[in-house]
């Protein structure tokens, strides 16, 4: 009998764990939310965390972005040059950064570097009772803690997106154009003929959208830290895990609902 | 003046507060002792309102806990401070920051008053001038003090040490009680102490009380408490006996 159940009891643990988790997140979401209109409100620390937010990730997004564009337009080129096509390149590869490529790869490298920075330092803030001592100090931590990396998460990802966008046409550029030879002209007109102010908005909110999950997501796996350095680490681990499935989860669920 | 009665508290099945009732006088130093794991820890938390009670009540100055939504525990909170066991300073702010952290939230003093206030603190733990250091540069002990500056920031009305001497050298507990006793003469303050250090307890506190298996079992003055037949206290006043021979 135990060998029929015990599959059946795992499966359960793996579900009431699920169900209590994304419950968790919520709850934190909304106070996250409802404590973003109320006072004190922390202008110097939004800004400070937009900077090693956003500042600091220029420079992985600008690798990431200009190698995704010309390594897509290497490959595309290639396909296109057999029905003599490859004027589309710019096109295609326009359309695929703009809706897709750059929100969910820039949001991908910032679960990785800002996310987990986010885990680690609200985790060790956990687990040395400095959660705790802001809390006696009468200061809610949500507030000073969460708030504002909630906020400053969700308006820098389509900054950050953007720029991607410009860095990934650039890489995409060099290749099609530089290497490849396409003539120049053509190139950029069909980007323009292709992608509109549209495109790019729909990738640029999903990128908000993205960054809030991030934020979220990152802020509750390190102020529910626990069990030491060692919890710490599993915390900073997971928080770039489940922020990079529920990217590509979200990602989906948008792009169906609005397409 | 701080009343608990009748405290319970559990986490899951495990049972820590079972009917705890216990009594912090004004301006003196009242001291709870108790095994590690006692739940002494649990106890202060209730009194600061970090933790809930499942049942029982606790009234500071008059208000009943219970009453109180979130704001007005926040409020509540101002008139405690609140050292930790390992000092949770703000590992990346330097020690002015540490202490003029609750001034900059709660007051509306100008920059230079703060740092007046800072001063005076720091000097009062004697470690004037420490400013610009971060916590990563100071030593166990004088993080405690930096931690005990910024508790004391607010001028609270009441102070709680949770294990202030644990884990310091003989020296260092020396120093570390007599700045207990300094900061309530000097501030005048309610002063709550969690300890199991024995000998510590009985020269600084006014009162004790032993917590044990979710109780107050015994509480009094410290001449009271050490005629107490309780076997929990025998075993912690033997400490204190056992302690020279072990040295040999
Ligand atoms: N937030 C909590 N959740 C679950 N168990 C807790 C919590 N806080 C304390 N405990 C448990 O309560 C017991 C008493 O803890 P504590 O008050 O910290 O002891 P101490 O007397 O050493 O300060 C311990 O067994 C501890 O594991
Ligand atoms: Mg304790």
């Amino acid at each position: 009998m135990n060998y029929l159940l015990a599959p059946i009891a795992a499966l359960g643990r793996v579900i009431i764990t699920f169900i209590t988790e994304t419950g968790s997140i919520l709850i934190l979401l909304f106070l996250a939310l409802r404590n973003s209109l109320r006072r004190p409100y922390r202008f110097k620390l939004i800004l400070e965390q937009m900077e090693f937010i956003g500042v600091n990730s220029m420079g992985i997004i600008t690798l990431t972005g200009f190698f995704t564009g010309a390594v897509f337009a290497l490959q595309t080129g290639k396909v296109f040059r057999l029905f003599n096509a490859e004027g589309y390149t710019g096109m295609v590869v326009g359309i695929s950064l703009v809706r897709e490529l750059a929100p969910v790869l820039t949001s991908l490298m910032v679960a990785a570097r800002a996310g987990s920075a986010i885990a680690a330092k609200l985790g060790t803030m956990r687990v040395t009772h400095q959660i705790d001592a802001l809390m006696v100090m009468a200061v809610d931590p949500v507030n000073y803690l969460i708030v504002p990396r909630f906020i400053a998460t969700t308006l820098v990802m389509p900054v950050l997106t953007a720029y991607f966008d410009f860095i990934g046409i650039l890489g995409s550029y060099v290749v099609g154009v530089v290497l490849l030879g396409i003539n120049e002209g053509i190139f950029v007109y069909r980007i323009e003929w292709m992608v509109d102010v549209g495109d790019i908005s729909h990738g640029l909110i999903k990128s908000s959208v993205f960054g809030a999950l991030i934020a979220i997501i990152s802020c509750h796996k390190g102020f529910y830290s626990g069990g030491g350095a060692e919890g710490v680490g599993r915390s900073t681990t997971e928080a770039v895990v489940l922020s990079s499935i529920s990217i590509f989860v979200a990602d989906y669920v948008i792009t169906a609902l609005v397409i | 003046m701080i009343d608990v009665q009748d405290l319970h508290k559990s986490f899951k099945q495990q049972v820590v507060l079972d009917g705890a009732s216990i009594f912090f006088a004004e301006g003196k130093i009242t001291t709870i002792l108790g095994g590690s794991g006692s739940g002494k820890s649990v106890l202060v938390k209730h009194i600061i309102g970090l933790l809930r009670p499942d049942s029982g009540t606790i009234v500071v100055d008059g208000q009943d806990l219970e009453t109180l939504d979130d704001r007005e525990l926040l409020q509540v909170r101002k008139k405690f401070g609140y050292l930790f066991q390992d000092s949770a300073l703000f590992d990346f702010m330097n020690v002015f920051d540490n202490i003029s952290f609750p001034l900059f939230e709660h007051t509306r003093l100008k920059r230079s008053e703060v740092q007046h206030v800072v001063a005076e603190k720091l000097r009062l733990v004697g470690l004037a001038g420490i400013e610009k250091k971060m916590p990563s540069e100071l030593s166990g002990g004088m993080k405690k003090r930096v931690a005990l500056a910024r508790a004391v920031a607010l001028d609270p009305k009441i102070i709680i040490y949770d294990e202030p001497t644990t884990g310091l050298d003989p020296v260092m507990t020396d120093t570390v009680n007599d700045l207990i006793a300094t900061t309530q003469e000097a501030l005048g303050i309610t002063t709550i102490v969690i300890s199991h250090d024995i000998r510590s307890s009985l020269r600084i506190s006014d009162f004790l009380g032993l917590l044990n298996e979710g109780k107050i079992v015994e509480f009094g003055t410290p001449e009271k408490v050490q005629e107490s037949e309780h076997p929990m206290m025998r075993l912690f006043l033997a400490g204190i006996e056992r302690a020279p021979v072990s040295k040999s």
